[in-house]
C-alpha cells in the first residue's frame, strides 16, 4: 500500500508535509477513488469540525489562544492543522519520555529542513549534559532525614541509606523537567533490557538503584563494550543476578560456579538463543535453528565471572574493608565489583591471602578458549569482548531498542541497517550506541509518514510512558517546589515502574503478542503484557486519579512528617479554553495526542464536554470539561497506540 | 505435530454446546457415531450428568525453579546420607524434617521443616507429590541424548523456555498458547457463562490459560474483579454521567485498526465482566477471619475460594484458576530464603483445602504446583542453579486424589556413574513427563482421552490415553 505513495513522498520536498497531505485526503472525494485507505484509523485535526457550530463559537475567544482554536477558513485551507507541527510530535514520542511544546517549537523553528532538524536536534541532546539521578537522590535523602529528625525520630532510627522511595523521588524529580530527554528514553530502554529488579534486596538500596540508572545514562551513547562491562560489574547487577560472592569450584564441597549471570548476559543481554543473521532472522542449518550456545558454554563462562565480589564498603555501616563474601548491606553498591584473586600481588594490602576465589585452570565458551592469565579481570576482559564481538549483538539489541523507542513489528530491512550501524558507525567502530540511536530515528521507517497508514507499524505505549508525556504536559505545583513521586499508587493499578519488573524477563518479551487480530497476522505487541484485564482498567483509574477527583498527579508516602509533598495538576490556563469545547479538543489533539485524534474520538469527547453546559450554575462547566476530557484523551486508543 | 485444526475446533465446539442444551443429544450422538471421539466426548463432556457437576483446577507457578530436593527429602538414613553427601552445605538436618506417613521399603521421607500445613495434607490424604517429573520429549531420555542434544526439550535449564514448557506442555516448540487456554477452546463451552473465562488468572496475563480461541479474565488476588473506579450508567452526578457515557461510546464502537480494537477490547471485555463477576462476588461466602493467613499467598488462595464459592450465580461448571507465586531462583541464600517461602505456599494450600471443605468442593477442586525447574542438587556456595526433573504437589479432597503417597519414582540423590539419571552438578533427567502429569489433569477435567494429543501433541511418546485409566494414578476418578 505504501507504494502508492512513493511518487509523493519520494520528493523530500513533499516528504515532510505529508501527514498534511493526508488530512486533505477525506476532504477530497476523488481520493477516496484513488487511494483506498484505512481512514478509519487516520487522524486528521479539523476534519471534525465540519458541523460549524463550535468552530465559529471559538472566533471570538482570545487572540493568545488564536493557534489552538478552531477556525473554518484555517480547517480547509490547512493551516490550522499542524501537520509539520505533529510530524515533530511523532518524532519527540519516539525519542523522549514527554516533551511540551517547547520542544516541538524548538525543532519547528530551527529554519532547518525536517531531516536536518530531527538530525541536529538529536546531535544536541548527544552533545548535552547527563542529568543524572544520585545528586538528586542525595540531596532528596538529606532533606528527608532532616524532615525526619525534626519530626522526632531518633538518629539510630533514620534511614541508613536510601530505598526504592528515594530513588522514585529522584527520578521523577529530575524527569519532572529535565532537557536532557533523549539520554533518559534510552536509559529506560536501557533499564528494560538489562534488567534489574526492586522486587528483590534491592528495594532497600536506593543508593544502588540510582547509581545503576545514572551508568545507562552515561554510557547511552557510549559503547556497548564498556556498557556491558559496567553492568557486568555493578554492584546491583552481581546481586541481581547472584554473580557477586561467586566462588570457584572446589570439589570437596560439590561446589560449582555459578551459572545465573553467565546464562542471562548471552541469553538476555547480548546474542540471544540463536544464531542471528545481520536482519534479525534465525539462520539455519539443514531447515534447524542454529542454538548460539549449550550449558556448556554457560558453565566455561560461569568459571571466567567467578571471584567477583563488592568492592567498597560504606564506612557509617561498618569499620571493615572489602573482603570477601561481604553482605549487601554494608557495600557501597555505587562502586563497582573487584576481583577477588590474590595470583597477582595485591593491590590493596588488607587482602586475605586464602581470598583467591577466580577458578584457575582452562576456561571455554563460544568455541574461544580464555588465554589464561593470572588475573581473573584480564580473563573476565577477554570474555566480555567474545561476548561484545558475537556478531548477534547487532541485530540482538538494535531490535530491542527499535521496539522500545519506534515500532514492535520493525522489518528486516530496518534491523539490518541499524545492526549495520551498530557493526559500524562509519569510522570503523563497533557498538557506537549514539549512532545506533540516531539510525533508529532518522531510519526510513521511523521518519517517513508513510508509515503511519499501516497499523502494523505501530506500538502500544507502555503504560508508564503514558503517564510521563501527559505529566509534562501539564502545568504541576508544589508549594514547596518538590516534584517528588513514589509512583506506588500507579505502579498498582499499571504493573510498571521503573526498576519495577517481576523478573529479568522485563514486564514483556520482544515476541509477545495479544492474543487475536494481532497475533492473527504474525505480529508482536510485547506491551499488551501491561494491558490485561486487570491492569488495563487500572491505567484507566490511575488516570482517573489524575485528571477527575483532585487532580492529583504524584505523591509520596511522607505526609506525616513534611508538609506538602503531593504534587497538583493547575487547570487555570486551560479554563479559558474550556469555554469552548472545539477549542480545548484542539489543544488535546495539540499537546497530548500529537494530533493522533480520531474523528470519533473527537466526537466522543465532544458530547462529553458539551455536556457540562455552561446555562446551568451548579457546576463549573469549565472545570469539569477540562477534567473529563483529559481525562478521556488518556484512555483513548488514539493516546496510546502510536506509530 | 498436531494441532487443533479449524474442524477439530468446529467439533468440540459444537458438541459442547450440545452437552449444555442437552435436548436432542441422543439423537444426534447416534447419528454421528461414526465420528472419530465421538463416545469419548459424551462420556467426558460430563457437562450432561447433572446440574451440580462442578470441576476446578488451581495452578500454582512456583516461578523461577523450586529447589523441590529440598522440599521433599529422603529421611531414612541410607537415602538421606546419600542426599547431604551431595547436597552439603545445602542439606536441610535430617532431624528437622517432617516425616510423612509414607514409606517405600525402608525409604521414607520428610518435608521441609517450614511445612507443617503440606505435612498435614499429606498424612491425611489431601495431598500427594508426584516426583521427578519435568519435560520430556520421550520416556527413554538418557545421558546419551543429553550427552549428545538429542531428543531434548529446547532451552533445558533455561528459564523463559522452561517456565514456558511446563504452560504449554510442548517442550520442543516455543509458543505462547497453554494448555488451559486450549482445554477451555475444547470444553469452555461447558460453562452456561460465556462472557467470563473459564479461565480465571490472579497474576495477568499468562501463557498458561492463552488458547486460540480464549484468553484469561485477570482479577485482583487481593479482592476480586478490577472495576472502573466512578463508572456508574445510573448516576446523577453529572461528571460521572459524562464520562460514563464516553467511556461506553468509546468501548462501543467497532474498530478496523487492530491496534485500537485490540486496546480497546481488553477494555470492554473487562468491563462488561467486572459488572457480573462483582454483582456476584458480593455474595461471595464470609471466610472467618483466622480462616486464611494473613500473607499474599494465603490472600489470592482466599480470592479463588470466594469465587468458587459463586460458582453457581456465575454459572460455571469449569474453571482454572492460576496465579504465579515467584521468587524462587534461589542462586543465593537459598537456606534462608527459600523457608519462608515454602512456609507461605504451605500454609496457603492448607487454608485452601479447609476452605474447599467449608464449601463441600474439596472432592472437585484439585490444586497443582509447576515451577520452571527443580534445581542443581550441587551448591554454588549458598545457591543452586538450574536443572531439570523435580518434585510436584497436589492437593484435594481424599475422595478426588491418592493422597498420602508419593507418586512416580523418587529418584536416587547420588551422583556420577553410580547414577543414570544425573546429568551434570545434580541435574536429573526426569522420570514422569510433563505429558502424563497435565494429562491426568486435562482427562480428569472433562477433555477425552482421544483428544488429548490435539493439545500435547507429544502424548502418544509417553503413554497411551484411554478412558477410565490414568498413567500415574494420583487421581482417583
Amino acid at each position: 500500500m505504501r507504494k502508492r505513495f512513493l511518487p509523493f513522498y519520494s520528493d523530500p520536498r513533499y516528504c515532510y508535509n505529508f501527514p498534511l497531505m493526508l488530512k486533505y485526503i477525506p476532504t477530497l472525494a476523488v481520493a477516496w477513488i484513488v487511494l483506498p485507505l484505512q481512514l478509519d484509523s487516520q487522524n486528521y485535526l479539523g476534519a471534525g469540525n465540519s458541523d460549524g457550530i463550535s468552530v465559529t463559537a471559538s472566533s471570538s475567544h482570545l487572540e493568545s489562544i488564536w493557534i489552538d482554536s478552531a477556525n473554518a477558513i484555517k480547517t480547509i485551507d490547512g493551516s490550522g492543522m499542524l501537520a509539520d507541527y505533529f510530524d515533530v510530535c511523532r518524532f519527540l514520542n519516539q525519542a523522549t519520555l514527554g516533551f511540551d511544546s517547547s520542544h516541538v517549537n524548538s525543532i519547528l523553528n530551527s529554519g532547518l529542513p525536517p531531516m536536518q532538524a530531527y538530525e541536529a536536534w538529536i546531535d544536541a541532546q548527544l552533545a548535552g549534559n547527563a542529568d543524572y539521578l544520585t545528586p538528586e537522590l542525595n540531596t532528596i535523602f538529606e532533606q528527608i532525614k532532616d524532615s525526619l529528625s525534626a519530626g522526632g525520630v531518633h538518629d539510630t532510627l533514620l534511614p541508613r541509606r536510601p530505598g526504592w522511595q528515594e530513588f522514585n523521588y529522584a527520578w521523577w524529580s529530575v524527569h519532572s523537567f529535565t532537557e536532557d530527554l533523549l539520554r533518559h528514553r534510552v536509559a529506560t530502554a536501557f533499564s528494560e533490557i538489562f534488567v534489574i529488579s526492586r522486587f528483590s534486596d534491592l528495594e532497600g538500596y536506593g543508593d544502588g538503584l540510582a547509581d545503576y540508572y545514572d551508568m545507562f545514562l552515561c554510557n547511552a551513547f557510549g559503547n556497548y563494550r564498556e556498557l556491558i562491562d559496567s553492568i557486568t560489574l555493578h554492584a546491583c547487577m552481581g546481586h541481581y543476578l547472584s554473580h557477586a560472592n561467586n566462588p570457584k569450584t572446589v570439589d570437596s564441597l560439590n561446589q560449582h560456579p555459578d551459572e545465573n549471570y553467565a546464562r542471562e548476559i548471552m541469553q538476555l543481554f547480548s546474542i540471544g538463543l540463536y544464531e542471528l543473521n545481520q536482519d534479525g532472522s534465525r539462520k539455519t542449518q539443514g531447515g534447524e535453528e542454529i542454538p548460539t550456545y549449550t550449558n556448556a558454554d554457560i558453565n566455561g563462562l560461569a568459571k571466567v565471572l567467578t571471584g567477583l565480589g563488592y568492592g567498597g564498603t560504606l564506612p557509617h555501616l561498618t569499620s571493615d574493608p572489602p573482603h570477601w563474601g561481604m553482605g549487601l548491606w554494608e557495600a557501597d553498591v555505587t562502586v563497582p565489583m573487584i576481583m577477588y584473586d590474590v595470583d597477582l600481588p595485591p593491590i590493596q594490602p588488607w587482602w586475605d591471602p586464602d581470598e583467591d576465589q577466580h577458578e584457575d585452570g582452562p576456561k571455554t565458551f563460544l568455541g574461544h578458549t580464555i588465554t589464561p592469565n593470572a588475573s581473573g579481570m584480564v580473563e573476565l576482559n577477554e570474555a566480555l569482548d567474545v561476548i561484545a564481538d558475537h556478531p548477534n549483538v547487532g541485530p540482538f539489541i538494535s531490535r530491542r531498542l527499535i521496539q522500545r523507542l519506534v515500532k514492535s513489528n520493525p522489518s528486516p530491512q530496518y534491523i539490518s541497517d541499524v545492526a549495520g550501524v551498530f557493526n559500524n558507525d562509519g569510522t570503523g567502530t563497533r557498538g557506537n550506541l549514539g549512532a545506533v540511536v540516531k539510525a533508529i530515528l532518522l531510519h526510513d521507517e521511523a521518519r517517513d509518514p508513510s508509515y503511519q497508514l499501516d497499523a502494523a507499524n505501530s506500538r502500544l505505549q507502555e503504560p508508564l510512558w503514558r503517564y510521563t508525556h501527559f505529566l509534562r504536559n501539564v502545568e504541576k505545583y508544589n508549594p514547596n517546589g518538590l516534584y517528588w513521586n513514589n509512583n506506588y499508587f500507579v505502579f498498582e493499578n499499571i504493573h510498571q515502574d521503573i526498576f519495577a519488573s517481576p523478573s529479568v524477563f522485563n514486564f514483556f518479551l520482544p515476541d509477545d503478542t495479544p492474543h487475536g487480530d494481532i497475533q492473527d497476522q504474525g505480529l508482536v505487541a510485547p506491551e499488551f503484557k501491561l494491558h490485561d484485564a486487570r491492569s488495563s482498567v487500572g491505567y484507566i483509574n490511575a488516570s482517573h486519579q489524575w485528571t477527575v477527583p483532585w487532580g492529583q498527579l504524584m505523591n509520596t508516602w511522607l505526609g506525616d512528617y513534611m508538609d506538602h509533598t503531593e504534587v497538583d495538576w493547575v487547570i487555570d490556563d486551560l479554563l479559558p479554553l474550556a469555554e469552548d469545547s472545539e477549542t480545548y479538543l484542539n489543544w488535546l489533539d495539540k499537546h497530548i495526542l500529537g494530533g493522533r485524534m480520531t474523528d470519533r474520538t473527537r466526537f466522543i469527547i465532544r458530547s462529553a464536554l458539551n455536556g457540562f453546559n455552561p446555562d446551568y450554575h451548579w457546576h463549573n462547566h469549565a472545570e469539569n470539561r477540562v477534567r473529563v476530557g483529559m481525562h478521556l484523551a488518556l484512555l483513548s486508543a488514539d493516546y496510546s497506540i502510536t506509530r | 505435530m498436531k494441532y487443533l485444526s479449524k474442524t477439530d475446533y468446529s467439533r468440540r465446539r459444537f458438541f459442547g454446546q450440545m452437552s449444555c442444551a442437552g435436548m436432542g443429544y441422543l439423537t444426534f450422538v447416534n447419528s454421528i457415531l461414526n465420528l472419530k471421539g465421538m463416545n469419548a466426548a459424551a462420556m467426558a463432556n460430563s457437562a450432561v450428568s447433572g446440574a451440580d457437576d462442578y470441576k476446578a483446577i488451581v495452578c500454582v507457578l512456583l516461578a523461577g525453579g523450586n529447589d523441590s530436593y529440598n522440599m521433599l527429602v529422603p529421611s531414612d538414613n541410607t537415602h538421606y546420607g546419600e542426599y547431604s553427601n551431595t547436597r552439603k552445605n545445602l542439606a536441610l538436618s535430617q532431624g528437622s524434617l517432617l516425616d510423612l506417613s509414607y514409606s517405600e521399603g525402608a525409604k521414607t521421607w520428610g518435608v521441609h521443616p517450614s511445612m507443617g500445613g503440606v505435612r498435614t495434607l499429606f498424612n491425611t490424604n489431601r495431598a500427594a507429590f508426584i516426583s521427578n517429573v519435568g519435560t520430556l520429549l520421550n520416556k527413554t531420555t538418557t545421558k546419551e541424548n543429553y550427552d549428545n542434544g538429542t531428543n531434548l526439550p529446547i532451552g533445558l535449564f533455561s528459564h523463559a523456555d522452561q517456565i514456558q514448557q511446563w504452560q504449554t506442555g510442548i517442550p520442543d516448540q516455543r509458543l505462547a498458547k497453554g494448555w488451559a487456554g486450549k482445554m477451555a477452546d475444547l470444553i469452555g463451552d461447558m460453562n452456561p457463562n460465556q462472557n467470563i473465562s473459564m479461565n480465571i488468572s490472579l497474576s495477568g496475563s499468562n501463557i498458561f490459560q492463552t488458547g486460540d480461541n480464549s484468553v484469561e479474565y485477570a482479577i485482583d488476588p487481593q479482592g476480586g474483579a478490577v472495576g472502573m473506579n466512578g463508572y456508574n450508567p445510573d448516576t446523577d452526578w453529572i461528571v460521572d454521567s459524562m464520562r460514563t457515557t464516553a467511556i461506553d461510546s468509546m468501548l462501543g464502537q467497532y474498530y478496523e485498526d487492530i491496534f485500537h480494537k485490540t486496546y480497546i477490547n481488553v477494555l470492554k471485555n473487562s468491563k462488561e465482566a467486572f459488572i457480573e463477576f462483582n454483582e456476584a462476588f458480593e455474595n461471595a461466602h464470609n471466610f472467618a477471619p483466622g480462616d486464611f493467613a494473613d500473607n499474599p499467598v494465603s490472600e489470592a488462595f482466599k480470592t479463588i475460594a470466594q469465587t468458587i464459592s459463586v460458582r453457581q450465580a456465575l454459572g460455571f461448571k469449569r474453571q482454572v484458576f492460576f496465579m504465579t507465586f515467584g521468587g524462587w531462583d534461589h542462586h543465593d541464600g537459598l537456606l534462608a530464603n527459600q523457608a519462608g517461602m515454602l512456609g507461605a505456599l504451605s500454609q496457603g494450600l492448607l487454608d485452601f483445602q479447609n476452605a474447599m471443605e467449608t464449601l463441600n468442593t474439596d472432592d472437585c477442586v484439585l490444586t497443582m504446583t509447576i515451577s520452571d525447574f527443580a534445581r542443581t542438587l550441587n551448591p554454588n556456595s549458598d545457591g543452586s542453579d538450574h536443572a531439570w526433573g523435580g518434585n510436584a504437589l497436589v492437593t484435594g479432597g481424599p475422595n478426588l486424589i491418592n493422597g498420602g503417597m508419593i507418586h512416580g519414582n523418587y529418584p536416587s540423590l547420588t551422583q556420577g556413574a553410580a547414577n543414570p539419571l544425573e546429568v551434570y552438578l545434580g541435574r536429573l533427567i526426569p522420570t514422569l513427563s510433563t505429558d502424563e502429569y497435565f494429562g491426568e489433569i486435562a482427562q480428569w477435567f472433562g477433555v477425552p482421552p482421544n483428544d488429548l494429543d490435539l493439545i500435547f501433541p507429544n502424548i502418544g511418546e509417553m503413554y497411551t490415553p484411554s478412558a477410565g485409566s490414568y498413567p500415574i494414578g494420583f487421581i482417583k476418578n
